[in-house]
């Protein structure tokens, strides 16, 4: 019942690179999400040059300078790149990347969320994520940074 | 042989300060139905309510005995050099390597002396291990033996829908057999969970923005057979996912995922099944009189065939 996880040996014939797909600041909308309301498909275009195998998720909420709304407090809702959810509706994102170690506004312990098992994302797809602000009162800024981290998967041969 | 997890908690209602348990006051009585291999150790108290911390458990000696009822340390030793920062918050547990078997039926024995200047209440000396049962004699349900697919998933509970209602407590309450139920798509296996608060900013006034303090779950299987002798903190189960952006709030526990060892495997339309028991009266002087709506994050992944 039980074997190794996170365990993912690179294939024969093939060379892994170390690849970070993050979510820059000026990604983030002005304005911010309102009390109760949703954004969803929200889009992540990944790379179109190799297939990009995804294995953990880092989430700071709130950048650096990017004050005043808070960035910390929303729900998300994750696909894979082929648009099969990862959750189980919209989960508080501090039970999902806070508990790995993420705090906000600012730091964290650089740890992440694991994807268990690895997430392939074919060259050129999108990630979607759907947010929402459970809040009644407050408006909050997202999606803050996120750092979607794995490797990047070429075929082992010298270039041409 | 079937390994199935499983915490043991010895309670202590009260421990004045200066006082030790000695001789048989410090003793658990373990289940009959299987032997138990002891993997890890955790402390817990239910705090003071001036601070909400666990702080108290840093001033004490403890040691404990293994299956012939001998001492595994020559002397009781001061807790965090015994335990380091492992007090098994977010399932961070002082590790007992090699692990310490016990047979059905047994009893594991502590020494403990309160050298605080508190009076502890509700200590409970948490042991982390499995349960080990014969093929055949608990339901074992597992990987199918054909060709699987697997991807990450996240199921939650609590989130305010027909089949998943919120989860609202007020600050007394218990919950019983709330159901954790797998849709039919696939089988799910549970690595780990997290609980937190739904809305840190507490609903508009609803509800309380301080959290909870002491507040515990019994997780139970789908034949409704308990993973624990006595409800655990949740904070000593899952970690504890923050979620409050109060000043000043007092954090509880580390932030971690309580990984769950050995994983929980749950066949499609299966269901398990959680009682949740929260106790904060005593600290509504420092908090408040507020229920908390909680949701709780299931980790692991769906299996495919």
């Amino acid at each position: 019942m039980n074997r190794p996880q996170f365990f993912f040996p690179t294939p024969k014939g093939y060379r892994d690179e170390s690849f970070v797909r993050p979510v820059i600041s000026n990604q983030d909308p002005s304005g911010g999400l309102p009390p109760l309301q949703y954004k969803n498909d929200y889009a992540v275009l990944m790379d179109a040059d190799a297939p990009q195998i995804i294995r953990s998720l880092f989430w700071q909420g709130v950048q650096q300078g990017q004050n005043p709304l808070p960035g910390a407090n929303v729900h998300i809702q994750l696909r894979n790149a082929y648009g099969v959810y990862l959750t189980d509706g919209y989960i508080p994102l501090w039970l999902m990347f806070y508990g790995a170690g993420s705090t906000f506004p600012d730091g964290g312990s650089g740890r992440a969320k694991v994807f268990e098992s690895e997430m392939y994302c074919p060259p050129g797809s999108v990630l979607l994520i759907d947010f929402f602000n459970p809040s009644p009162t407050t408006t909050f800024q997202y999606p803050g940074l996120m750092e979607f981290r794995g490797i990047k998967r070429f075929p082992d041969r010298c270039p041409q | 042989m079937i390994e199935r997890h499983q915490d043991y908690i010895l309670q202590i209602p009260s421990l004045a300060p200066g006082a030790s348990l000695t001789g048989g006051s410090g003793v658990l009585q373990l289940d009959t139905d299987a032997p138990f291999l002891c993997r890890g150790l955790g402390l817990h108290i239910s705090p003071p309510t001036a601070t909400r911390r666990q702080t108290d458990l840093q001033s004490g000696l403890f040691r404990f005995q293994n299956q012939a009822g001998a001492w595994l340390a020559q002397q009781a030793i001061q807790t965090p050099q015994y335990f380091g920062l492992a007090f098994g918050q977010g399932g961070n547990y002082k590790v007992t390597d090699p692990q310490q078997p016990y047979p059905p039926g047994g009893v594991i024995t502590v020494e403990y002396t309160n050298n605080s200047a508190n009076t502890l209440t509700n200590l409970q000396f948490i042991f982390r291990g499995v349960k080990l049962f014969a093929d055949g004699v608990v339901p074992n349900p597992a990987y199918p033996t054909s060709r699987i697919r697997t991807i990450d998933f996240t199921y939650q509970s609590g989130k305010g829908t027909l089949t998943d209602p919120s989860l609202i407590l007020p600050t007394t309450a218990d919950v019983f057999q709330r159901s954790f139920q797998i849709n039919g798509d696939a089988d799910f296996v549970l690595r780990a969970g997290q609980l937190g608060v739904w809305d840190p900013s507490g609903g508009g006034g609803a509800f309380s923005t301080f959290g909870y303090t002491d507040l515990y779950i019994q997780l139970l299987d789908a034949t409704l057979k308990p993973y624990s002798n006595l409800p655990i903190h949740v904070d000593w189960l899952f970690g504890n996912g923050g979620g409050t952006d109060v000043p000043n709030f007092t954090a509880l526990g580390n932030s971690a995922p309580g990984l769950l060892v050995p994983e929980i495997y749950l066949r499609k339309n299966e269901a398990m099944y959680f009682n949740l028991f929260r106790r904060d009266a005593p600290y509504v002087g420092v908090t408040d009189a507020l229920p908390v709506q909680l949701s709780i994050a299931w980790i692991g992944s769906k299996i495919y065939s």
